[in-house]
């Protein structure tokens, strides 16, 4: 698989150097949304990679090359936690330094704020992946944009409906972080396995 | 041990069929793999690896039955070239090395390299700079840098001057001295086959006509031209192809069923292959 990880890490390369420009300016600027956006761009990464792939038709040749579905899938994913576990470690640091200096909020508010980004950048990558390695990176696109816009007029709808939000008797916020890792972690497993599915569906 | 044995490999799209097909490539030789566009060469080459499903057949490569794990580590012995190189275009040659020591066990980059200076290939030149032709020399170089001993091509030397044609066709040569190596070579030039191959087999709309030793090919079959009287008296079981024109009728025969009297030309295997595909037309 490393191999295979060299490769796309080559392919995104150019866009490697302009995303941790903006990694390194969204994790500077203040507010949630800019830190976010950061991690879900990094998340985006792999599909950069396979735009690539489809493109040049790496698909085919790779198929006759000791790799297995698994590998090929796999490397895609890994490629997406070395992006985000990179541009964690960027924003963690521009932060935790604008925390020091007093300009941003303090440091467990940081803290906090970046593991429901990396959240959300995982959230992404198991639920985008799966859709552009089964349709291709332009399908794949179109039903993700379908399905994201289906997700927020959701849950617009119930934020509306509900005025105040408190946490059930007997879970507290460690309880809730630890359900929200694992459910992540099952998402992506999920994910992984689909994907693989897909892709063994498309060699016919 | 063959190198290749396909046994009623069969494969459905929409509009094409791999129909029942049967080839036996010995190990040692070279075999061409012939036949127009669409009839089945390259689906026949990623059957064969197992990039694509097949719905019914076998197939065994290198003595390594192509659906079982196994294969996974019998494709460190073989080299394969597409109909296109298909890098990633933003990867140079120094970057395909590095990615193919990662990929290949037996990745041997001293061999690379010299194949990359023979072929006057520039490094550090982006893919998407290359020409078709430095594109193929490229996959050809990968293809024969990890020590393999069957060497698979789809059209590897289409998109090549003749001077460089001529000059892979002696690197594949070369390739097989070693008498465990071998090579299936689909082409569409087929003055390249008949210098090279020791069998031809050719595919025509997704069947496999036939797959014989070319010496033996040359020796089957003949060439007559006779006026249209004349060749009335030729055993319509002898003639496997035709063409008639206004000057009389050029036929494809048997040698061993007509009589020396018509004293058939030498065939070339593109006559074989053209007169085969027509038939009686």
């Amino acid at each position: 698989m490393t191999g295979l990880l060299l490769k796309d890490i080559y392919t995104v390369l150019k866009q490697m150097k302009f995303f941790v420009l903006v990694v390194i300016i969204m994790a500077c600027l203040p507010g949630y949304s800019m830190l976010t956006f950061a991690l879900v761009y990094s998340a985006m990464l792999p599909m950069t990679a396979l735009a690539y792939d489809e493109r040049s038709g790496w698909d085919k040749l790779a198929g006759t090359m000791p790799y297995s579905t698994m590998d090929i899938v796999l490397s895609k994913y890994a490629l997406g936690y070395i992006m985000i576990a990179g541009a964690t470690l960027i924003s963690a640091l521009a932060q935790g330094i604008l925390a020091a200096v007093g300009v941003a909020k303090p440091v467990e508010n940081v803290l906090m704020q970046i593991a429901g980004a990396v959240g959300i950048a995982l959230f992404f990558e198991a639920v985008v992946l799966p859709l552009m390695i089964r349709f291709g990176v332009e399908k794949g696109r179109v039903i993700f944009i379908a399905i994201g816009a289906a997700i927020g007029v959701l849950i617009a709808t119930a934020y509306k409906s509900i005025d105040s939000f408190q946490l059930p008797d007997g879970l507290n916020t460690t309880t809730l972080t630890v359900g929200v890792v694992l459910v992540l972690l099952v998402l992506n497993a999920i994910s992984m396995l689909i994907s693989v599915k897909s892709y063994e569906f498309k060699k016919g | 041990m063959d190198a290749i044995e396909i046994k009623g490999l069969c494969k459905s799209y929409k509009d094409f069929k791999l129909d029942n097909l049967d080839l036996v490539l010995p190990s040692g030789c070279i075999m061409g793999l012939v036949g127009e566009n669409g009839a089945g060469k390259s689906t026949t080459i990623r059957l064969i690896m197992d990039a694509i499903k097949s719905d019914a057949g076998k197939v065994t490569v290198l003595g390594v039955d192509n659906k079982s794990p196994e294969f996974r580590m019998c494709k460190e012995d073989i080299g394969v070239v597409l109909d296109e190189a298909y890098f990633p275009e933003v990867l140079t040659p120094k970057n395909v090395n590095s990615v193919m020591q990662n990929t290949y066990k037996k990745w041997d980059e001293a061999c690379f390299f010299d194949y990359m200076t023979r072929f006057s290939l520039p490094m550090t030149k982006p893919f998407k700079d290359y020409s078709r032709g430095m594109k193929m020399k490229l996959a050809i170089a990968v293809a024969l840098s990890h020590d393999p001993k069957l060497l698979i091509l789809d059209e590897a030397t289409s998109g090549l001057d003749p001077m460089v044609r001529d000059e892979m066709l002696d690197i594949f040569n070369d390739f097989t001295r070693v008498e465990t190596h071998s090579i299936l070579l689909s082409s569409h030039i087929v003055s390249d086959l008949e210098k090279i191959c020791d069998y031809i087999a050719f595919i025509h709309k997704g069947k496999l006509l036939f797959c014989e030793e070319k010496d033996v090919l040359l020796e089957k079959y003949g060439i007559i031209r006779l006026p249209k009287a004349e060749f009335e008296a030729v055993p319509p079981e002898a003639v496997k192809g035709k063409k008639v024109t206004n000057f009389g009728v050029e036929a494809l025969i048997l040698r061993d069923k007509v009589s020396g009297a018509f004293s058939p030309e030498r065939p070339s295997i593109e006559d074989i292959i053209l007169f085969t595909a027509k038939g009686g037309n």
